[in-house]
């Protein structure tokens, strides 16, 4: 999958170029809109990272051009401008995600992911992995053919993780990525480990493995290995 | 009081003023004149009875009603004309009149003469009325007229203090328009809308920095704090890292989550004083809360905490969309949040108004200024979230409350419902 990002933020390129490239996306960065429009004028892209807050133009310039000659290619706004016009703009003119800077990068390779799910209606919408099959159309998980049952926030959990596998997920991120950005209202947050408990157990009831590790208390990590 | 009223106050009173002098002034003054001229006639009048006699006429030809003469014995000294004001019996009035009456004793060939002769003042009292009756009507009429002219005067020659009194009112500091007054040839008027036009066009252009500002500080915040999470991120996903190393960075990673939190609070807060979020629409305040209750419950549920809902009455307000859903969100927050796990949260609803209650204990700190920034409980509280809700209550003239009773905090907004 290719993806072009349009940042002129050289630190925030570097980091993006590198999760997403482990990742295995091929990735080009355009820093300015000119640059950008040329490379979308040229070359066919999957996925386009765009920042709004360009040094020649606003990103909302390149986002027209791009629904206007490429409509086929997902858009997800990235932006340092908190700001409620924009994201309305932008939503408007067809982006199919907004993100507000400081982001995570496992949050936006969780939405890079299900853009490029929702965009490959023919496409596989099954995400395979060792013993575990997670249809993300009916929203269903099964382990060795058998399917589990789980609450929505489970499901959404160990999609996340399967999607991040390897990583690191703080507990602030995972309670980002299900509840919102809620953190700030929990004295603790282990209460996500109950979730985790849970996942856990209905996945080796089925037989899986036990991937779920936890890191020196600050989070969780898929361990595929 | 208005101007105006101020104005002819004053001018009523120096008007009493002067006309009530006036009025004395002219009553003496015509008492006088009047005085002197009956005094004229009674000394002409005098003077005829003394021809008469002369002439030698029977002195009681010369006795009337008004004029009384007698033979009197020689005396030494002839007294010089008297001058006395008399009353006299009218029988045909059955009263007692004014009169100013001359006596003298005079000799005329070898006779001695007293002659007394007396004329009525009522004329004169009548004529002294009759010029205090016109005097009160033309000062009624005066000033009848100067209010009525004041008032056509003062509401043209104002016109134009009060179109720059309105416009004013009616500036928004976030307007896009420059304020423009309508030209006016009085001096003081003109003086005053240029001087106006120039403060406010400095205003506006601070304004405009400052909103530039604030967008610009938060780009240029928000993309380094991207770039220190994302690199936190990165160093947490090392593998080589042992605990201590990753609690250093996750250290940071936490510092840049709530400085980050910081840096949207303050800039709402910004944007909410800057009246930035104009759009305004019709909210019902009820389904709202619902909304985002329904949000908030599985948070509300993971600690535990039992929440009874009562909407009575809905609830309508005008205000910005975005402004309602955080208004609502940090009370329903602030509710969950500082509430202990098995505790309970109340909502209810009735005409107006509208109250969050949530179990917890009391807070302690007296100088706790609960709607102030930077005012919490706790340090991982940011100290925002109501300073927030007071900025948003401010704007929209709704009435928030806070009182401790019975174990429960409970936040009451009460709606301008007219």
């Amino acid at each position: 999958m290719k993806i072009l990002i349009v940042e002129d933020e050289k630190e925030l390129v570097d980091d993006l170029n590198e999760f997403l490239d482990d990742q295995g996306y091929i990735i080009e960065v355009a820093p300015t809109t000119s640059v950008a429009r040329e490379k979308i004028f040229v070359y066919q892209y999957d996925i386009l990272i765009l920042d709004l807050g360009l040094p020649d133009g606003s990103g909302l310039d390149v986002l027209k051009y791009v629904k206007k000659h490429k409509p086929q290619t997902g858009i997800i706004i990235l932006t340092a401008r908190d700001s409620l016009d924009d994201k309305i703009s932008g939503l408007d003119l067809g982006a199919d995600d907004y993100m507000t800077k400081p982001f995570l990068l496992s949050e936006l390779n969780a939405r890079i992911k299900s853009i490029h799910r929702r965009r490959n209606f023919d496409g596989n919408s099954t995400i395979i992995f060792n013993e575990i099959e997670i249809d993300t159309d009916k929203m269903r998980v099964s382990i060795n053919d058998q399917n589990l049952t789980l609450t929505r926030k489970e499901y959404e959990l160990i999609l996340y993780f399967v999607i991040n596998k390897n990583k690191v997920l703080t507990k602030e991120s995972i309670i980002e990525h299900l509840w919102g950005d809620h953190s700030d209202m929990f004295d603790s947050l282990d209460f996500i480990y109950t979730h985790i408990k849970n996942l856990r157990k209905k996945m080796q009831d089925m037989g899986g493995a036990d991937y779920l590790k936890s890191v020196y208390g600050i989070g969780y990590k898929f361990e595929t290995d | 009081m208005k101007l105006l009223a101020k104005a002819i106050l004053y001018y009523l009173l120096a008007a009493l003023l002067s006309f009530g002098m006036g009025g004395v002034l002219i009553y003496f003054n015509t008492n006088k004149l009047i005085h002197k001229d009956v005094e004229n006639f009674l000394v002409n009048r005098e003077e005829i009875a003394t021809t008469q006699i002369v002439n030698g006429e029977s002195i009681s030809s010369l006795n009337n009603y008004e004029q009384k003469v007698i033979i009197i014995p020689p005396i030494s000294k002839l007294n010089i004309s008297i001058f006395t004001d008399t009353l006299i019996y009218d029988i045909i009035d059955d009263k007692y009149h004014p009169y100013l009456q001359l006596s003298l004793n005079r000799k005329i060939g070898k006779q001695y003469y007293h002659i007394e002769i007396s004329k009525s003042l009522i004329e004169t009292k009548l004529l002294v009325r009759e010029i205090f009756i016109t005097m009160l009507f033309v000062f009624i009429g005066l000033i009848v007229l100067m209010i009525v002219l004041n008032l056509l005067i003062s509401r043209n020659m104002w016109r134009p203090f009060k179109d720059t009194l309105k416009k004013l009112k009616n500036y928004k500091s976030g307007q896009s328009e420059p304020i423009k007054f309508k030209k006016t040839n009085t001096y003081e008027f003109s003086q005053l809308n240029e001087i106006i036009e120039i403060m406010m066009g400095k205003i506006r252009n601070d304004y405009l920095n400052l909103k530039e500002f604030t967008e610009n500080a938060s780009h240029e915040i928000l993309t380094p704090l991207a770039v220190i999470k994302s690199k936190t991120d990165m160093l947490m996903q090392l593998d080589n890292l042992n605990e201590h190393e990753l609690n250093f960075v996750k250290a940071i990673y936490d510092s840049t989550v709530k400085l980050s939190r910081l840096n949207q609070g303050l800039l709402l807060l910004a944007k909410i004083e800057n009246q930035q979020y104009g759009s305004e629409e019709k909210i019902d305040l009820n389904q709202l809360m619902l909304n985002n209750f329904k949000e908030y419950k599985e948070m509300a549920d993971l600690k535990e905490i039992s929440i009874r809902i009562d909407l009575k009455d809905t609830n309508f307000i005008q205000m910005n969309a975005n402004l309602s859903q955080v208004l609502i969100t940090n009370l329903l927050r602030n509710a969950i949040k500082h509430t202990k796990k098995g505790g309970k949260i109340e909502l209810s609803a009735s005409q107006g108004i509208l109250k969050f209650l949530n179990s917890g204990d009391e807070i302690t700190n007296k100088n706790f200024k609960m709607f102030e920034r930077f005012q919490k409980q706790n340090s991982e509280s940011l100290g925002l979230g109501l300073s927030i809700v007071k900025k948003i209550c401010d704007r929209y003239f709704i009435k928030i409350n806070y009182q401790y009773s019975k174990g429960l905090h409970e936040f009451t907004l009460l709606l301008d419902t007219d």
